[in-house]
């Protein structure tokens, strides 16, 4: 239970920092997404499960601030995060890319899918202007958000295990 | 490659069906009270914050601001000062105006104009998404505030519209979004075409206005207006700049790229039109007024479904 709270303070906390981040930066054009990059890491490191009740939890909060409480992102990020877990335990952990390579792949996928359920967009959009215009460039700046955010729970992991010994 | 176990298995149909029933319910769009009551308590517990946030970063903002350009705002005061003084013998001037319009309305038999009810707000969030332009403001229903009101900036551009409250905040749907479509009306005395604004999506790209008849007078430069024609928004709003006209349908019709006004601007401070008075524009041809009152509303009502009950 106390797990649960922790994470799911973490995920507002992520999600007030989403919403904020624009009003501190009112010039950057794209808003990294906070929520998926945790989800993500999490669905690496400890797996599916886990990373679907936090997707789904995720999701709902991102969709109270888009006007109906169960919208597209809670479905998207669920699925989303079960995608991600496929790569748990599969690499050395101290492998520094692979979990940026999942934010990557999973940004593409989340937003590929987001536009595919959105019925203004499904048949209107241009998809390959919003692939490359929007979507790879908000994956790389995913990615290299998750890169440092896994650099240092990597090296955090490494002194709290020297410190045991 | 990938081997799945029985958990993975059983994860996979657990979100499968999770899937399912929330698309459900979202393409349904069935009314659950708890999910609401949910959904209200979320929302109303995290605006708070929010506007704590934005009030941090503001005083942060205003203190560098300050302590970096003393001598810009002590010649900004001055400005200030002239300029606060030259306005108000415009003002004692315009005032002159005022009552001779007044009286000259009342010789004419004129309906008076009636001023917009209006209630300033600050920003205190953006979208969460990149796809969704929605912006959320301190201002809700204990402030009086209803959905579907109009909302501009101190300029007179047109932002956007309520699309939800809390008690004390709310969503503006910005008129950059894919779902927006609002009515506009070019602004030169020897052209008052009209047509139909929809948003593009994207903040680096031009609103499209379409549903211009095919022989219309639009030419790039044209300041482009909200036309009331909807009931929606109050007739005068600007909108936007016309930057490229093209032909539509096969020549059938015309579309103008429409440069919008606020794409210009920081959005920090905006305020929601409470009331107006819908104002017709007698000039304006009665089957064209039919046709895009006809169109706007049914646009709205695919996006929204409580379109009518205004």
């Amino acid at each position: 239970m106390k797990k649960h709270l922790l994470n799911i303070s973490i995920l507002i906390l992520l999600l007030i920092c989403q919403l904020s981040i624009a009003i501190v930066f009112p010039s950057l054009k794209l808003i990294p997404d906070f929520i998926l990059i945790y989800i993500v890491i999490r669905a690496i490191i400890f797996g599916a499960k886990d990373a679907m009740i936090y997707g789904a939890i995720g999701g709902l909060l991102q969709d109270v601030f888009l006007a109906p409480f169960i919208g597209l992102f809670t479905p998207v990020k669920t699925a989303v995060a079960f995608l991600a877990a496929l790569l748990s335990g599969r690499f050395f952990p101290e492998n520094l890319l692979i979990p940026p390579l999942g934010v990557f792949m999973a940004t593409v996928v989340h937003e590929l899918l987001y536009l595919l359920l959105k019925e203004n967009y499904l048949f209107t959009a241009n998809y390959f202007v919003l692939i490359k215009e929007i979507i790879l460039p908000l994956a790389a700046l995913n990615a290299l958000i998750t890169f440092f955010v896994y650099l240092v729970y990597f090296l955090w992991g490494r002194w709290d295990l020297s410190g045991q010994t | 490659m990938f081997e799945f176990n029985r958990n993975t298995l059983i994860a996979a149909a657990i979100v499968l069906l999770l899937v399912l029933i929330i698309g459900f319910i979202y393409f349904i769009d069935i009314n659950i009270p708890f999910v609401n009551w949910l959904s209200d308590l979320i929302y109303n517990t995290i605006t708070p914050i929010l506007n704590i946030i934005q009030h941090l970063v503001e005083n942060i903002k205003n203190f560098f601001t300050t302590l970096f350009s003393i001598d810009d705002i002590n010649q900004e005061i001055e400005d200030l000062r002239q300029e606060n003084s030259v306005l108000e013998r415009q003002i004692l001037f315009l005032e002159n105006i005022n009552r001779e319009n007044k009286r000259l309305r009342e010789l004419l038999n004129f309906k008076e104009k009636v001023d917009y009810q209006m209630l300033g707000a600050e920003v205190i969030a953006n979208s969460p998404s990149i796809w969704e332009k929605v912006i959320t403001i301190n201002r809700g229903s204990q402030n009086g505030l209803a959905e579907r009101m109009p909302v501009i900036t101190y300029q007179g551009y047109l932002v956007g519209r309520i699309e939800s409250l809390g008690r004390n905040s709310a969503q503006v749907r910005l008129i950059i979004d894919q779902d927006f479509v609002v009515g506009g009306i070019i602004a030169r005395t020897e052209s008052r075409e009209i047509g139909l604004v929809r948003g593009s999506g994207r903040d680096d790209q031009a609103n499209i206005m379409d549903n211009i008849a095919w022989d219309a007078d639009i030419k790039t430069g044209d300041v482009v207006l909200t036309s009331g024609l909807s009931n929606n928004f109050p007739a005068g709003l600007k909108i936007g700049e016309v930057v490229e006209v093209e032909t539509d349908n096969y020549g059938l019709s015309q579309k103008a790229a429409v440069n919008l006004f606020i794409n210009n601007i920081t959005l920090e401070e905006v305020m929601v039109i409470k009331n107006f008075e819908p104002e017709v524009d007698e000039e304006l041809n009665e089957e064209n007024m039919t046709e895009i009152n006809t169109n706007e509303e049914s646009e709205e009502d695919d996006s929204n479904p409580e379109s009518e009950d205004n």
